[in-house]
């Protein structure tokens, strides 16, 4: 049988990057498994745990629920994008100070998100964290190192 | 698993999107937020997926009035966009409800709405503002009324073929107070019950008019019979009594792993009663 496979061209962390996929390939088996980027996690593959989050068109979306062709001709940001160099993204030094990470799958998800957020919202405060990270489940931490670290980068200065 | 293989297509007019869709098998692909899941679960086949995504017209969002959405509007913008919360307040929050920021990110009006899944935010305010639903085939246009439209869970009156191209939520009264509230088992999971309210008052402060529709409860959102609350005060005694109507409202309530028939029985009124007094503090221009 002859799989329909399309070419499609993607800028991802800033480098266009060519690719031929069937269409029922998700956007997240395009990335970890055609472009070699395998920070993005797969947990659950129902767009339920976040550990797949990337930023598609400057907006995070679960890209287990995306296929690739859909994002043919679209910026893609993943969590190999967020280092500057060699220097962490301030959320990456953050979660580190903080102890934001434990296994660390479900933090490239964690990042994103919260790269997202404080966009958005500069001082946020910690309702308005957690709320934000509602989508993204860690069973290691319990969510507070993380939302500590959070604060730390895009907190209000009197929320606690 | 992995979706089953399909036909993609990605037009970028509305006619061609209808022709697509006129072929047996073929499925729309909006926000794909609740439909890929279901084909990574190999539990839809659809034969030829027609992406709207690309269908700018389908992208248009009006505040003049009423709100008249296209059908690829994201959650995310009815919930943030100022104009809406101004005049629908009660659409922002059941927007903002939906999922997590990636969910809103991608989920579309049209998608929440015709998938018609009970726990669905969209259709409950739809119900409650009478909204109306603009629907496409290869056939021709034609509008629906929401109170038409959802006629099972996961089922609507869309005909095969057919594209929802906008919903219409009317607008309200000048200074009516509206709001949407939920109640799910863990923050921001499926809703369990929620309720739509809108009220608006009169010169001396009594209740002029209100709507409240309720989902989650039953297989399909439901009008809640409030008649009895105007020329009312706007306070907790006419909000209870409203919930104690709203626990009546839906014979026999959906029960499933989540919560018991009794405990959705229990929900519809706590989420029409809390619905009906964040309308009220907002109505009359107060909060």
């Amino acid at each position: 049988m002859d799989a329909d496979v399309r070419a499609i061209q993607l800028t991802v962390n800033g480098r266009k990057r060519h690719v031929a996929v069937e269409p029922r390939r998700l956007l997240s088996d395009c990335l970890r498994d055609d472009l070699g980027l395998t920070g993005t996690n797969l947990g659950c593959e129902q767009g339920v745990c976040g550990s797949c989050t990337v930023s598609v068109d400057g907006q995070t979306v679960r890209s287990c629920l995306l296929f690739a062709v859909q994002a043919d001709g679209a910026e893609v940001v993943t969590v190999e994008g967020l280092a500057d160099g060699g220097e962490m993204h301030p959320l990456q030094a953050a979660f580190w100070e903080h102890g934001g990470l434990q296994c660390g799958f479900c933090t490239p998800g964690m990042l994103m998100t919260a790269r997202e957020l404080i966009e958005r919202n500069p001082q946020s405060d910690e309702q308005e964290i957690r709320d934000a990270l509602s989508g993204n489940l860690c069973r290691c931490t319990g969510y507070q190192h993380i939302v500590d670290a959070i604060q730390a980068v895009g907190g209000s200065s009197d929320g606690h | 698993m992995k979706p089953p293989p399909f036909a993609y297509a990605a037009p970028t007019e509305v006619g061609e999107a209808v022709e697509l869709l006129a072929a047996d098998g073929a499925r729309v692909l909006a926000g794909g937020q609740s439909l890929v899941p279901l084909m990574s679960a190999r539990r839809e086949h659809p034969a030829a997926l027609v992406d709207i995504n690309r269908l700018s017209a389908l992208a248009t969002l009006e505040t003049n009035g009423d709100v008249l959405a296209g059908a690829i509007v994201r959650a995310d913008r009815l919930a943030r966009d100022p104009a809406v919360r101004g005049r629908l307040a009660v659409l922002a929050d059941a927007a903002a409800r939906v999922g997590h920021p990636a969910v809103r990110n991608r989920g579309t009006v049209g998608g929440n709405v015709a998938f018609a899944d009970p726990a669905n935010n969209l259709p409950v305010v739809a119900i409650a503002l009478d909204a109306e639903l603009t629907v496409r085939s290869a056939g021709g246009e034609r509008t629906l009324a929401a109170s038409d439209f959802f006629r099972a869970a996961y089922t609507t009156a869309l005909e095969p073929g057919e594209l929802l191209c906008a919903v219409r939520f009317p607008g309200l009264p000048d200074g009516a107070g509206s709001a949407y509230y939920e109640v799910s088992a863990r923050s921001r999971g499926w809703g369990l019950a929620g309720a739509a309210a809108a009220l608006w008052l009169d010169a001396d402060g009594l209740i002029a008019g209100a709507r409240v529709a309720l989902g989650g409860v039953g297989d399909v959102p439901v009008r809640v019979d409030v008649d009895a609350l105007i020329g009312t005060e706007p306070g907790a005694e006419a909000f209870a009594a409203a919930g104690a109507t709203a626990r009546t409202a839906v014979a026999e309530p959906r029960a499933d792993l989540q919560a018991s028939a009794e405990h959705r029985r229990h929900l519809a009124g706590v989420v029409v009663e809390r619905a009906l007094r964040a309308a009220g503090q907002r109505a009359g221009g107060r909060a």
